[in-house]
């Protein structure tokens, strides 16, 4: 038997929010206003089109005391109460009056759990007992999530009364927690009836296993917006008297352009694989996603500093300068590799061509074409990886629940190119270096392995 | 392949699914109803998936173009090297009677200078396509046209992308392969029609003091190859030596027309061997090898590699399937907050016990749970809200207003009469005003009763 999960409680008290966060569905309706859910909404959860579990979003209770009067004027012993709970809703299904009464009981009358949802961080009311006490005559399995809503904390009150009606009692922030919490709470669900445990269990494993699957996909992104930056050039075709410097700037531009769509894009595609829809950088006020990424402030936050840059130069001019070391045999005693270095230093800290090198190609008998790119700033590969984590980070650690912009609690230069351990760096540079050399003997998935080690230490789940 | 990989990618560039997840469940989705055996593999998964998705979708066939494109290239590099080959031949191999053909001319022309091409060609795979070498090579002018030809498939011809370098330099060595071999081809079919129709008498002479033995040498180790397989193609000493000539002439030496005729099987077979069987194999070793390069650009090309993630990724779905009503929420009617100069209270209701009334100095205090409550005590109410101007309802303000709440309002209104104002308090922990945003929570509810005496203070 498939496992349903009913998500039930007062009205305003984040039903919709915890529905929100564990189903990842940030097109849930959430409002301050109470009936903003009128019908029940399922939620069900499939693993390659298989269904695992259900849950299902309800309205809040209404009139709970005149539920639970009709209830115990028709009661006779405690053996009929669950079948006079589906009695009362059969009666008022048509009623406007108990349209949320039988919307929310529907489902638990049809074998649904109950996680009834109250909120820790206002005080406890004795009212809530009706609500308790018309779940308990479901019979059904059931456990209390206190989701915390406010500042305060009533969790210990709400904990001494909800331990009385319920199996299990867990505290749950559905806008704040982070993807362990949920998942140690959708174990729990498990827990209140064991035959749904090992449905539970094998859809927490997968879960977990598309927790890591989704951080190496956004890795991946990022080494595909990577190489393309060390990478990309334009073309035009130009004909036999052509002038190339009248297409240079219009073809510079559309290299600049096309980063820009590529970082767009890559952000686009982090953001979905997190289920996240539409722009996140409106949400957010890590303002430095805004920038321009050939913005200076942009260098400057996320960039490597001159000396890194010297070193990071040093390291591209050593490689083109082994490479005349190789074809003397050895006989130039490595100078070619140290004045490469020092010369490629030189021009990384003081180098001003951003955009990268231009060329005409073509034969005599054939067409003549312009080239530009690709880009040649070496802290631009840097800029674009700085960019990208911080974005990671506020993707992977937004709840769907949450509507409003979001607080980073990091900086924003915390993810300069600066701060990445030093060994890492090395690599990722002399990979850079070695993509700009010749792309053909790269190898990406190098590349995403290092992004996945960045970015997960960046995830705020690590 | 090409036509394949032009055509997925070009079809991946314009897909008609922008979202990632919606992406992820459709290709999943194919991943999983297509299942066999062969899914172990990388490339087998794509064709099986691109072979699908031509069910569902109209696809374009941009690869044909391409392809054809480059046939007819190989076709038009083929001209041109038989041409040349027809051209060499003739102008090599023409004879009018008074002076034997040189065979070391003809070798150097049709046989050793492409060989010493072929030579450099073996260098393409190892130099960049845009470089000086490339650039001298006519597959190098091809692809330069190609590029031209096709500029709206550039992302898909990304040239500095992994593997697709390397596919270009082989089809740079294969279109030079293509050209040396219908060189030689017709320069051989130009021999064999000359030794058929006409009568060619071959010797060889050269300035420089090298004699018969040094020549013949030579000409053993060149034709080791076939030498036991074609022996008469293989030149003895005897012709060797019986074939030195010198314009001004011997006259000592008497030489025998016959015997100069000899040659042509040993050019024909140098022929076949260097120019023909060796190009002929190179051929098909770059169409391997750039066959292979093709594949390896195809699975590392950045939408493959994507494509290739979503097929092995489990799908996970947790989304509602059923729509919402999203018409927007009653709005609320006007409303109209209560001043704080309301005077006359006659009594106050406590509902939910909520806080905020002090009992020594306030009127008399109602504590009501639910709408029983009022009926039980209906007749101290009356007692109390007799001629009175307003009653309070105190309530906890981080509380929602339920529709039972609602309920009781209108039998209290029922009670106390039309006029009567009814102050809805909502309060907090400690009594105090609520804070605003609680206020107006309870304000929108309770507008929804269409009161006009029912305030929210």
């Amino acid at each position: 038997m498939i496992p349903k999960f009913a998500v039930v409680g007062h009205p305003n008290k984040g039903k919709s929010s915890i529905v929100s966060t564990l189903a990842e569905d940030a097109k849930v309706a959430i409002s301050r206003t109470p009936g903003t859910t009128t019908v029940a909404r399922s939620f069900p959860l499939k693993i390659d089109g298989q269904l695992i579990y259900e849950l299902i979003d309800t309205p809040g209770f209404q009139r709970p005391a005149q539920v639970l009067a009709w209830l115990e004027s028709h009661s006779e012993s405690a053996t009929d109460r669950a079948a006079l709970v589906k009695e009362f809703v059969e009666t008022h299904r048509d009623d406007l009056k108990f349209h949320d009464e039988c919307e929310l009981l529907t489902p638990l009358i049809e074998g649904a759990g109950i996680l009834y949802v109250v909120d820790g961080s206002k005080p406890y009311g004795a009212e809530y007992e009706t609500e308790m006490q018309i779940l308990r005559w479901t019979g059904q399995p059931r456990m209390a999530l206190i989701n915390l809503i406010g500042d305060d904390d009533h969790t210990e009150q709400w904990r001494r009364a909800l331990d009385q009606y319920f199996s299990l009692v867990r505290v749950f922030d559905a806008l704040h927690s982070d993807s362990n919490t949920r998942l140690s709470v959708l174990r729990s669900f498990g827990q209140i009836h064991e035959p749904w445990r090992e449905s539970i269990e094998r859809a927490v494993d997968i879960i977990e296993a598309a927790q890591v699957k989704r951080l190496r996909l956004s890795a991946s992104r990022v080494a595909e917006l990577l190489h393309h930056v060390l990478t990309a050039q334009q073309r035009s075709q130009l004909t036999f008297n052509e002038d190339a410097s009248a297409q240079q700037p219009k073809l510079e531009q559309r290299l600049r352009d096309g980063l820009r769509n590529k970082e767009q894009s890559m952000q686009k595609q982090v953001a979905s694989i997190y289920r996240h829809t539409g722009s996140m950088v409106e949400y957010t006020d890590a303002k430095a996603l805004s920038l321009d990424p050939f913005a200076h402030e942009s260098e400057s936050l996320f960039g490597l500093t001159k000396m890194q840059l010297a070193a990071s130069g040093a390291v591209s001019g050593g490689i083109a300068g082994t490479g005349i070391d190789v074809l003397l045999g050895g006989a130039s005693l490595f100078t070619g590799a140290a004045i490469g270095a020092v010369v490629g230093g030189a021009s990384a800290v003081f180098g001003s061509d951003k955009v990268g090198k231009v060329k005409v190609l073509g034969q005599p008998l054939a067409t003549r074409e312009l080239v530009v790119g690709p880009f040649r700033d070496p802290n631009l590969p840097w800029v674009l990886l700085g960019r990208a984590r911080l974005f990671y980070r506020l993707v992977a650690g937004r709840n769907h629940a949450r509507r409003d912009a979001i607080a980073l609690s990091a900086e924003s230069s915390d993810f300069s190119a600066g701060k990445i351990d030093d060994d890492l760096r090395r690599e990722l540079d002399r990979y850079f270096a070695a993509v700009r050399a010749d792309a053909s003997k790269a190898e990406p998935a190098q590349l995403v392995g290092w992004l996945v080690q960045l970015l997960g230490e960046d995830s705020p789940r690590a | 392949m090409l036509r394949h990989l032009v055509n997925i990618q070009h079809w991946l560039d314009n897909d008609p699914l922008t979202d990632w997840q919606a992406r992820l469940l459709r290709d999943r989705d194919i991943q999983l109803s297509a299942a066999n055996e062969s899914q172990q593999d990388p490339l087998a998964q794509i064709l099986s998936w691109w072979q699908q998705i031509g069910k569902k979708y109209e696809v374009e066939d941009i690869g044909s173009d391409v392809l054809a494109f480059l046939k007819w290239s190989s076709i038009f590099t083929g001209l041109i090297g038989a041409l040349l080959g027809a051209s060499a031949a003739m102008a090599v191999l023409r004879y009018d009677g008074s002076e034997p053909i040189s065979v070391l001319v003809v070798l150097s022309v049709l046989v050793l200078a492409p060989l010493i091409l072929l030579l450099g060609s073996l260098c393409l795979p190892f130099v960049k396509s845009d470089g000086l070498l490339g650039s001298l090579n006519l597959g190098s002018i091809i692809q330069s046209v190609i590029r031209a030809r096709f500029s709206h498939l550039s992302a898909i011809f990304q040239f500095a992308s992994v593997g697709m370098e390397h596919f270009l330099r082989w089809r740079l060595m294969s279109y030079s392969q293509i050209f040396g071999l219908s060189f030689a081809a017709t320069a051989l079919a130009v021999l064999l029609l000359k030794v058929t129709l006409t009568d060619l008498a071959f010797a060889w002479g050269t300035t420089l003091d090298i004699g018969p033995e040094t020549i013949y040498k030579f000409l053993s180790t060149f034709s080791m190859p076939w030498a036991s397989a074609w022996p008469p193609a293989a030149p003895d000493e005897a012709l060797v030596v019986a074939s030195k000539y010198y314009r001004l002439g011997e006259p000592s030496r008497e030489v025998s027309a016959v015997a100069l005729t000899g040659w042509w099987a040993f050019l024909a077979a140098s022929l076949a061997f260097y120019g023909i069987l060796l190009r002929g194999l190179l051929l098909l070793f770059s169409r391997f090898k750039a066959s292979r390069a093709l594949e390896r650009a195809f699975l590392n090309h950045p939408q493959s590699l994507a494509l290739l993630e979503r097929l092995n990724a489990v799908a996970i779905t947790s989304t509602s399937d059923e729509s919402v009503d999203e018409s927007p929420l009653k709005q609320p009617s006007s409303f109209v907050e209560a001043s704080s100069s309301i005077d006359g209270v006659a009594c106050v209701f406590l509902w939910h016990k909520a806080p905020g009334v002090n009992q020594a100095t306030s009127p008399p205090v109602f504590a009501i749970n639910r709408e029983a409550d009022l009926i039980a005590q209906k007749d101290k109410i009356s007692e109390a809200v007799k001629n009175a101007s307003a009653v309070r309802i105190n309530c906890k303000g981080w509380e929602p207003p339920l529709l039972e709440f609602h309920d009781f309002l209108l039998a209290l209104r029922g009670l106390i009469g039309a006029a009567t104002a009814l102050v809805v308090t909502p309060v907090d922990e400690t009594g105090a005003e609520s804070p605003v945003d609680d206020k107006n929570v309870w304000r929108d509810s309770l507008a929804k009763l269409d009161d006009p005496h029912l305030y929210v203070q």
